[in-house]
């Protein structure tokens, strides 16, 4: 009987909750108060309250915002140590929306809600919609009181004039700029190159290498020498994966579009830039896709791809890596993977080994900002506002930088009697040590940044240290990190670094970093580009695997035929047009270099 | 207990006439049961040891039938996600208040659905039944729960679920099987729709409720896509939306290395971190094992046969 | 007066109902307003006012020249197999739960009920990632076949298209038969016992139970899902084909819906993903009503 009471009753709370919520607005504010407590915090009211702020007695009261963040893989409050920073200097706590993390559709519900965040991290293109869709404040009144920020203006300038902007007009700020000049090149390896294992290129003698073709060969003999890693399991110099393909502005699977930079061809989503600033189609056979693509078969060819390349994602390639089954590495952040304190001490790392005929081409720092901008959401109002520009100036500080960069004083670094730094307890973030409650407490890499995006880069120079931010510009790190294998390779190749290499034997092609708003896709064109890509990739993939010249000339002709029905010069006309605009910055900025 | 006891009887104190072709059936039933249930459990045993044994050698395929030195540390990380108790908190509360709505519409749909009487019984069940077809789309979806003010409110987890057709097709049918005796000796006896409904129905639907409660149940334990869109207060965030996020981070070191702080030490501290897989892992274990805790005690709703006549005497 | 009253009960009934219908209104039937969108050229963060109407454009141009025509029909090709198959051996969960049914041995019986259900808890994803660790070229498989002198090349299954369909089948049905079978462990339970014992009593084999009673018992039920399987024939779902699709299978394990996915991807696909929506919509109803249609000319009655 108790049962069946206890059954209506739930009954007619199931119909009476579902009137609520069908009385729309007025029954749902009451719903919101009752059952989601301080869920309205996040709306776009002014508020100031903050149950925790108290607590600190005489602190400010918290704001928390809402930053929508196309960098960020984390979503959701930051916390730890950078939380307190945040917290202490800016008066902030940040509510981190993660596109990342969330996928499109969160773009898709908040910008039609029309308010994407409090502060708003978007790749270029994006911007550029959300700023013409008016998403987007025009802090022109506010930025110019940044003493931090103005140290850039120049770049932040250059920026807002490309959107169309009157002098002294400024809506977007972008991001990771840095203070160097936008034809230097602070790096000291290129994005893509050839990385040998040091101690296995010395196992079969140093040969020169002069070409692909002579590079197959040395690689050949090394995985004839080396078939395998030290615990007996399989090793290839070719190790490929698919999930990035037709990722970063390129179409084409990944392993062959970032190797088209090793001859000086760059590829502009379905076009290929030549080292003279022509363009030509991806399908081109003259140009680096085939080349590249053609390289990779004759490797399969000789046996060197592993064969698994076709069917594994990154994560086993990583592991792959880090377990020693890969003996070629092309990507100068892969070595992170392999190459430890230890093993560069005893020279089993990976180095960098120039190949004779080939143009390395590299991006120039980012003098005018990445490929990202920062904004402020154009809802924001009153005291929010002044503290969210408070919190972009000091982001752009020497103390934020220090924070954002270099780490805790005393924790990951110490100051040195000259006022330079010397880094402490290197391992805080990969064993995310704990942090002392002091600084906020968590585990260092919990507590880390997430907001993944800065505004001035690590290149930038400290003034109060007079070297740069990175860690790895110290001159304490320089000398802690000398080893024995650096040696050797400096005195083979007769530079520092391979950076310095190039540019003494001619072999580096320079892209001087410009800042022009370049155009998002059509829904049409985004259509195309879909597809096109696809049907490349595929086709690419396969060409890797065939077993002759004639099958791989035949294929190839077949998807440009494909390509070509998928309205593939609609997209390439589009695209050539689109990065023109950008070939002609560069060039009048290297003109300017030249003066 | 009283019911299991039933069963046995129901196996044991009547015989069947065991043939040959029953002996033969009854070998190639459990020999078919056995390797099936092999295959279903294998991964799950896998997935188990390999979060269990060393990173390392689970990365390179060590780990196939027994765990290698065993550690806790996957789950250990798990354990110590920032607001986890919470998030278990709100999945828990969406899981059971969210189901038992569902169950309760869905039983009593299916009952009303079959009722002739009721005014234009056909047009309104296909009016539901319907929806299963049709998806309005992410953006208007959502400007609808912002308007109804279900965006950061628990609510916005449980109000669209109420009415899930599938269910209540499941709880039609299963009614429709019933003899329509019942329901009319009922009626006879001067019963109005509700109390036909609580005394009649509701007690022989109950392997079909159970049925709508595990797949009510199960979807609103793993339902992590409406915290995604609808939610930014932490204090909402579900367990399966949490877990997704330590997913996430894990799997986004591409755009790690794009954001250019000392690649070498971020992309090492990734090296030595768990892999993404044994985090993969280690959450589907965190998932599952409450619902393979409670799932033993529905299946007790299909052993038993149904006295129908019992019910009607 | 008899038929009044019955009208005010019906009426009554109705009253009862209304308040979920109203849900139903609310949270599928108002929304759709959205599919305005398939007739714009919509693309974030412009509002549907800003956006340009562009009438049946995005429901045209899947097929808007050869080559594309080429690319749907294939990948109809692939969802007929994919949902052809699934049709055919839709009995299969059904069977199932009938032979476990038959298990006396209570223990076995719950441990196959109950690790059954498991496959369904793990993710696609993590599916392929254990599918690649056994079937990869160093993987046990391979491992076994190369030791036995079986083969000495590893032989590449994830990237074979031999019989694909079939082995995605298989990969499906081992994730969700014995979920499925659960709605049938249900309706097993529903059968009167009485009907059971009287059978046995008279004398009845185990085949003739199965057959003359727990089957035909079961048989409205597998109607209704065969039904609305049978509706949802172009909707696969993508996960599953997502994550085994590489350059070199993809030809035949594309389905539409991975497809679409593919195709509309990035934030300008939004209009063209309602537009197919909308298509699916329409030939899913289309397909409801003539199987219900059929249903009642075959067995007399229709289950909408």
């Amino acid at each position: 009987m108790i049962k069946k009471k206890l059954m209506s009753g739930v009954l007619a709370l199931a119909m009476v909750a579902s009137l609520i919520a069908g009385c729309g607005k007025a029954g749902g504010e009451k719903e919101t108060t009752t059952a989601g407590g301080e869920t309205t915090k996040t709306e776009a009211q002014e508020e100031t309250t903050a149950a925790e702020g108290g607590e600190q007695g005489d602190a400010q009261d918290v704001i928390t915002i809402e930053i929508y963040d196309a960098a960020a893989n984390f979503h959701g409050i930051q916390t730890g140590w950078f939380a307190k920073v945040i917290k202490d200097h800016c008066g902030l706590e940040l509510n981190i929306i993660a596109p990342q993390v969330a996928g499109d559709s969160l773009y898709q519900t908040r910008t039609a809600e029309g308010n994407l965040g409090d502060i708003v991290i978007l790749d270029k293109g994006d911007f550029l919609d959300c700023f013409n869709a008016g998403l987007i404040k025009d802090i022109s009144a506010e930025i110019v009181n940044c003493p931090n920020l103005m140290d850039y203006k120049l770049q932040i300038d250059n920026y807002n004039k490309g959107l169309g902007l009157d002098d002294g007009v400024y809506y977007g700020i972008p991001a990771q700029m840095t203070d160097t000049s936008p034809v230097t090149i602070s790096g000291e390896d290129v994005y893509s190159s050839i990385w040998l294992r040091w101690d296995q290129y010395k196992g079969i003698g140093m040969p020169d290498i002069t070409s692909l073709d002579s590079l197959l060969d040395v690689l050949a003999e090394i995985h004839e020498t080396y078939p395998t890693n030290e615990n007996g399991d399989p090793a290839y110099p070719f190790t490929l994966w698919a999930d990035w393909d037709g990722g970063d502005n390129m179409i084409g699977i990944a392993n062959v579009v970032q190797l088209t930079t090793w001859y000086g061809e760059k590829i502009k989503e379905s076009a290929i830039l030549k080292p003279d600033n022509t363009f030509v189609p991806i399908y081109d056979k003259t140009a680096g896709y085939y080349k590249i693509t053609k390289f990779l078969n004759d490797a399969y060819r000789r046996g060197l791809v592993d064969p698994d390349s076709g069917t594994q994602d990154w994560n086993s390639v990583m592991n792959k890596i880090s377990n020693g089954q890969v003996n070629l590495l092309w990507y100068s952040w892969q070595q992170g993977f392999w190459n430890s304190v230890d093993r560069k001490q005893d020279g089993t790392a990976f180095a960098v080994i120039p190949v004779e005929d080939m143009l390395y081409y590299a991006d120039a720092d980012n003098y005018f900002g990445s490929t990202r901008v920062w904004g402020v959401g154009s809802q924001v109002e009153g005291e929010k506002y002044d503290r969210i520009m408070k919190f972009l100036d000091w982001y752009a500080s020497p103390e934020g930088l220090t924070y954002e960069h270099c780490g805790i004083e005393g924790f990951t670094y110490t100051v040195n009697d000259d006022g330079t730094f010397t880094q402490i307890n290197s391992n805080a973030l990969m064993d995310n040590l704990p942090v002392p409650e002091e600084f906020g407490g968590g585990g260092y890499n919990d507590g880390s940044n997430q907001i993944n995006q800065w505004l001035c880069e690590g290149y930038c120079t400290n003034p109060n240290t007079g070297e740069r931010y990175s860690v790895s510009y110290w001159k304490s790190y320089k000398e802690a990190t000398m080893t024995e294998m650096k040696k050797e390779w400096m005195e083979k190749y007769d530079a520092e670094t391979p950076v310095e290499w190039m540019e003494k034997n001619g072999k580096l092609l320079a892209s001087p970093n410009v800042q022009v708003p370049l155009e998002t896709y059509t829904s049409d064109l985004s259509l195309i580009r879909n597809q096109v890509n696809d049907k490349l990739c595929d086709y690419t993939w396969k060409l890797i695997f065939v077993e002759s010249d004639e099958e791989f000339d035949a294929m190839w002709d077949e998807m440009t035929e494909t390509l070509n029905g998928l309205d593939y010069q609609t997209l390439y006309d589009f695209d050539t047009a689109n990065y023109q605009k950008e070939v002609d910055a560069k060039e009048a900025a290297k003109a300017a270099a030249g003066k | 207990m009283a019911k299991k006891a039933k069963t046995q009887k129901g196996s044991n104190g009547v015989h069947y006439k065991m043939g040959w072709s029953e002996r033969m059936m009854m070998i190639i039933t459990y020999f078919v049961y056995s390797i099936f249930a092999f295959v279903c459990f294998y991964p799950f045993y896998y997935i188990l040891i390999n979060s269990i044994s060393n990173n390392d050698l689970s990365a390179r395929g060590k780990v196939l039938f027994i765990p290698l030195e065993i550690h806790f540390n996957n789950f250990v990380s798990v354990a110590k996600i920032n607001g986890l108790l919470q998030a278990a908190t709100v999945s828990l509360g969406r899981t059971v208040i969210g189901a038992t709505l569902t169950v309760i519409t869905a039983g009593f749909l299916g009952f009303m659905f079959t009722r002739d009487t009721m005014w234009g019984r056909k047009f309104w069940y296909r009016f539901v039944v319907a929806t299963m077809y049709f998806n309005a789309g992410i953006i208007p979806w959502y400007l609808t729960m912002r308007n109804l003010h279900l965006t950061n409110n628990f609510w916005g987890y449980i109000f669209p679920l109420v009415v899930q057709p599938f269910n209540i097709i499941l709880c039609k049918t299963f009614v429709e099987s019933t003899p329509k005796a019942l329901q009319e000796a009922a009626e006879i006896d001067g019963a109005g729709t509700l109390t036909v409904f609580f005394k009649v129905i509701l007690p022989i639907i109950k392997p079909i409720l159970a049925t709508v409660a595990i797949f009510a149940a199960v979807g609103q334990w793993n339902a992590f896509q409406d915290t995604l869109l609808l939610v930014t207060t932490p204090k909402l965030y579900t367990l399966q939306f949490v877990l997704y996020q330590y997913i996430t981070q894990a799997n986004s070191l591409k755009a790690i290395i794009n954001s250019q702080m000392s690649t070498e030490s971020i992309a090492a501290s990734l090296a030595h971190s768990q892999t993404q897989t044994s985090i993969r892992m280690t959450v589907t274990i965190v998932v599952v094992a409450p619902i393979m805790c409670v799932y033993p005690f529905f299946q007790r709703y299909f052993t038993s046969g149904i006295m129908i006549g019992a019910v009607k005497g | 007066m008899l038929k009044n009253k019955r009208k005010q009960r019906g009426i009554k009934e109705f009253l009862l109902v209304l308040p979920f219908i109203f849900l139903v209104a609310l949270f599928s039937y108002y929304p759709l307003y959205g599919w305005l969108y398939a007739f714009y050229d919509y693309k974030p963060p412009k509002t549907l006012q800003q956006s340009e109407f562009v009438g049946l454009k995005w429901f045209v141009t899947i097929v808007s020249n050869k080559v594309k025509t080429r690319e749907v029909l294939r990948v109809l090709r692939n969802t007929f197999a994919m949902s052809g198959l699934s049709l055919a051996f839709s009995w299969f969960p059904m069977i199932f739960a009938v032979f476990l049914n038959e298990i006396k041995c209570v223990p076995f019986k719950k441990f196959v009920q109950t690790v059954t259900t498991l496959p369904n808890f793990i993710s696609w994803v993590l599916v392929y990632s254990i599918a690649y660790s056994i079937f990869c070229s160093t993987g046990a498989i391979n491992s076994v076949l190369m030791n036995a002198g079986l083969i000495d090349k590893p032989i590449m299954f994830l990237q074979s298209t031999k019989g694909i369909w079939f082995k995605q089948w298989l990969w499906l049905t081992w994730k969700n038969a014995g979920w499925a079978s659960i709605m049938y462990l249900a309706a097993i339970s529903g059968i009167d016992e009485q009907l059971n014992e009287a059978a046995r009593v008279d004398g009845a084999s185990r085949w003739q139970v199965i057959w003359h009673i727990t089957v035909p018992s079961l048989l409205p039920t597998y109607f209704v899902l065969v039904m609305i399987s049978l509706a949802n024939f172009l909707t696969n779902g993508m996960e599953q084909y997502y994550v085994f699709s590489n350059s070199f299978n993809k030809e035949t394990i594309e389905v539409l819906d991975l497809y679409v996915y593919n195709t509309a991807m990035g934030a300008g696909g939004y209009s063209v993903s309602t537009a197919v929506s909308m298509l699916k919509t329409f030939v899913s109803m289309v397909l409801l009503f003539a199987s219900n249609s059929a249903s009642k000319l075959i067995r007399g009655e229709g289950f909408i």
